[in-house]
């Protein structure tokens, strides 16, 4: 004779809920979004770094083809083309080659924001007024000197435009960071890709990140440039 | 590398055999994804151009084209193409205007930018000249903002065509297939695919910048030669942030639609049933012991089911002392080494891997354990005594659409019906004789169209109408939930489908004889009924599948609550 010693509780399902439905439920999202912030760190970090890398890169460029101008041209094609692979066939491409994970993310993410990045900052530098320039080789500079105590500082304005429009977009881009196994609000949007209040809530996460680095972008360069500061 | 070159010349069988792939198949592929940009291209070109156009003649909407530049860069392509998906269904129609809406931003920001910064002075030599002001925007504004404008729409093309390729995870089929279904279409598939992909993108690109340059004229092109780059983007401004934030802020909260929202997850109160353990389901003893077993490492497949089910597994081991970790692979990498062990169905065993004929599969549960039990121990894994419950694959169709089908309720009904209904299952459902293979095969039906969707999806292809009959799990809660009807296998197409906890004998063996009881006495409780319940709990109240299958082990007795 079967003593039932302990039951499995079989819940009542005859009027489905909210959640149940799959619909958007605002409840649902206000106890849940700590869920989400494991995958918002991750798209953060995959944003950051990539940023970071690319600017390093498309910085180092830009010197380059500063002094040599006849680079600038191939360095755009080639960036350029890197711009243009779609980031689901480059992760594809890259995964024999650097399995799953972070690496593979970076790699592409970074090679996006070279094209943004290195055309910005030299138009920066091409962009420096020529009185500035004769005021300072008038002064005695060399030319070491007149790169970073002038051209540089004055190029800024256009750099921190470059940047802002990579880090928003690099933030887009990061979504599909789950195809090369690197997690992020992708991810999270594919474990249910059909209850609204997930989709909703990766989504809304993913655009408030991008506007939220914008504005600590526009802040930075706010203090960076504080002769600007007079125009509105 | 030549694999991958190999795939997109010459067509071959899929990975898990039985479908043809690559090569010319690749064709209708290709045609559906340049079909789909060229839409969507062409649509918002109509629209955002001459919005653009007449704005930035007019000086106004610097804010509006601000704006359409921030969110257009913010928004990810893919939770754009899910959010659609989730709320409007899935079908061609819908990724297309989902694109067109990730296509304005550039086209409409290029065309207005494009015009404002024509020379002023240009502008007023024409006015003074005596030109209309129509005269003034087409004749003047308008070829000088040509390069521009072909830009925005060079920049869209491109970001069309690669937006293009998430298609199949919004029901679609463009060549984003064999990069989203690697498991059918293999390594090489992935990797010919994308190489495919990036030679159209590029392709793509530079046929706009020939016909941008072709555009361009003469007086502009001799004015840039000794500039290599393109012009500066509009300014922004900081107010643009805040209605930014504004709009998108409701564009993520729109259509909250006549949802019922009331209130909390979990299932609604009171217990109606509930399902007894046997009385030998008494706590797991944990034997300090096994905490010097090796390391052991479940898998599980990627679907709820064997979600809950490894976890239920590795859990209970835990309690019994041993180390354990959890992976998401299956008998690959059993195979491999990365995992140890993981709950298999007998009835995928000999259809799929053993490839037994659908006749020659014993229908008794027993009897098909028994025989998976043999041929997995010919390749040195030990299969542990089956579950109660069975899951088998199943077709079902909603209410109204097994009405309209004259009433069905087995599948042999829909003998002459099916070349009127539309089949929707996983990719290597095609493939398969305990799916579309299978109802070809035995039952004679020849569908209209199969769809080949995400597993996650099988319920919604039926909910949103876009499949008439899907492929489903008989332990699905939605069954029940939605009142489906689960079409009868009259035939006995299915084989058994009971779960038997797959591990390496090595692993087995070095483990002692804890792990095996274990893992027997755990699954005791698992009845089909109790098995719906807990798939229910994730799939429709969205509990976690360790959490579910932690609930499970205490209400069941397993574990102290």
């Amino acid at each position: 004779m079967m003593v039932p010693l302990a039951q499995v509780q079989i819940r009542d399902r005859s009027k489905l809920d909210c959640v149940q439905q799959n619909g958007f439920c605002p409840d649902w999202i206000r106890d849940h979004v700590g869920d989400y912030l494991d995958p918002l760190w991750r798209h953060l970090e995959l944003t950051l770094v990539s940023v970071a890398l690319g600017f390093a890169i498309a910085f180092w460029l830009a010197i380059v083809a500063h002094r040599r101008r006849w680079l600038t041209g191939p360095i755009l094609g080639v960036t350029g083309i890197l711009y243009t692979i779609p980031s689901l066939a480059a992760f594809a491409i890259l995964i024999p080659l650097t399995g799953f994970g972070f690496v593979t993310a970076v790699i592409p993410l970074t090679a996006y924001t070279l094209l943004i990045l290195f055309r910005n900052i030299t138009t920066g530098l091409r962009n420096v007024p020529a009185e500035a320039r004769d005021a300072a080789r008038g002064m005695g500079l060399t030319e070491q000197q007149l790169l970073w105590k002038v051209e540089l500082p004055l190029a800024l304005p256009e750099m921190f435009a470059g940047l802002r429009v990579a880090t928003t977009t690099t933030v887009g881009l990061a979504a599909l960071a789950f195809y090369a196994g690197a997690g992020g609000l992708g991810q999270q949007i594919l474990t249910d890709i059909r209850f609204k209040s997930n989709v909703a809530l990766a989504g809304a996460l993913c655009v408030l990140l991008a506007f939220a680095l914008d504005v600590l972008l526009l802040l930075a360069e706010r203090m960076a440039l504080p002769w600007r500061r007079a125009r509105a | 590398m030549t694999d991958a070159l190999n795939y997109l010349l010459h067509s071959r069988e899929s990975v898990g055999g039985g479908v043809e792939i690559g090569g010319s198949h690749l064709l209708p592929l290709l045609w559906t994804h340049l079909r789909v940009t060229f839409e969507a291209l062409l649509i918002a070109t109509a629209l955002a151009l001459p919005a653009g156009i007449w704005l930035g003649h007019r000086g106004k909407g610097q804010l509006a084209a601000s704006t359409a530049a921030n969110v257009g860069r913010a928004v990810p392509s893919f939770a754009v193409l899910v959010f659609f998906s989730a709320y409007f269904g899935l079908n061609v129609t819908n990724l297309v205007f989902a694109m067109v809406l990730l296509a304005l931003p550039p086209i409409f920001v290029n065309a207005y930018v494009g015009v404002r910064q024509v020379d002023r002075d240009v502008v007023d030599s024409a006015r003074g000249m005596g030109l209309t002001d129509h005269q003034l925007a087409t004749r003047v504004e308008l070829p000088l903002a040509l390069p521009l404008v072909f830009g925005g729409i060079r920049t869209s093309a491109v970001n069309v065509l690669a937006t293009a390729t998430l298609g199949p995870y919004v029901g679609v089929d463009t060549l984003g297939v064999p990069i989203v279904n690697a498991n059918v279409h293999g390594d090489a598939g992935r990797l010919g695919t994308a190489i495919l992909i990036a030679v159209l993108a590029i392709a793509a690109e530079l046929l706009f910048a020939a016909l941008q340059r072709r555009v361009t004229p003469r007086g502009l092109k001799l004015q840039d030669h000794d500039q290599d780059h393109p012009r500066r983007k509009a300014p922004m401004r900081s107010r643009t942030i805040a209605a930014t934030l504004a709009l998108a802020l409701t564009l993520g909260l729109a259509a909250c639609g006549d949802d019922d929202d009331s209130g909390g997850s979990g299932g609604s109160g009171g217990q109606q049933t509930t399902a007894t353990a046997p009385a030998d389901g008494k706590a797991i003893q944990r034997n300090a012991e096994n905490a010097s077993k090796p390391t052991i490492t479940v898998g599980s497949k990627n679907f709820t089911e064997e979600f809950i089910l490894g976890e239920i597994y590795a859990q209970a081991l835990q309690a019994a002392g041993y180390k354990v970790k959890s992976e998401q692979i299956a008998l690959k990498a059993l195979k491999s080494g990365e995992v140890d062990a993981y709950p298999e169905y007998t009835g995928t065993a000999l259809t799929s891997f053993f490839k037994v004929k659908t006749d020659d599969v014993p229908k008794d549960a027993q009897e098909a354990y028994t025989q998976a039990k043999d041929e997995f121990a010919k390749q040195g894994l030990a299969a542990l005594a089956p579950t109660p419950f069975t899951d088998s694959n199943g077709f079902a169709m909603t209410q109204e659409g097994a009405q309209e089908a004259g009433g069905v309720t087995k599948l042999s009904d829909l003998k002459d019906k099916a070349s009127s209904l539309v089949l929707a299952g996983p990719p290597e459902c095609a493939q398969r004789t305990d799916c579309k293979l299978g109802l070809e095969q035995v039952y004679g039906l020849k569908f209209k169209k199969f769809t080949s969707v995400d597993l996650a999806k099988r319920h919604e292809v039926l909910k949103n109408g876009q499949a008439d009959v899907s492929l489903v799990f008989t332990t699905d809660g939605q069954i029940k939930a939605e009142n489906l009807v689960l079409l009868e296998d009259d035939k006995q197409l299915f084989p058994p489908y009971n779960i038997t906890f797959v591990v390496k004998q090595d692993v087995l063996d070095a483990a002692g004889p804890d792990f095996q009881a274990t893992v027997e006495k755990v699954q005791e409780g698992l009845t089909t009924e109790v098995m719906q319940e807990l798939n229910s709990r994730v799939d429709l109240d969205k509990e976690k599948p360790a959490a579910v299958a932690k609930a499970y082990l205490q209400e069941a007795g397993y574990l102290p609550s």
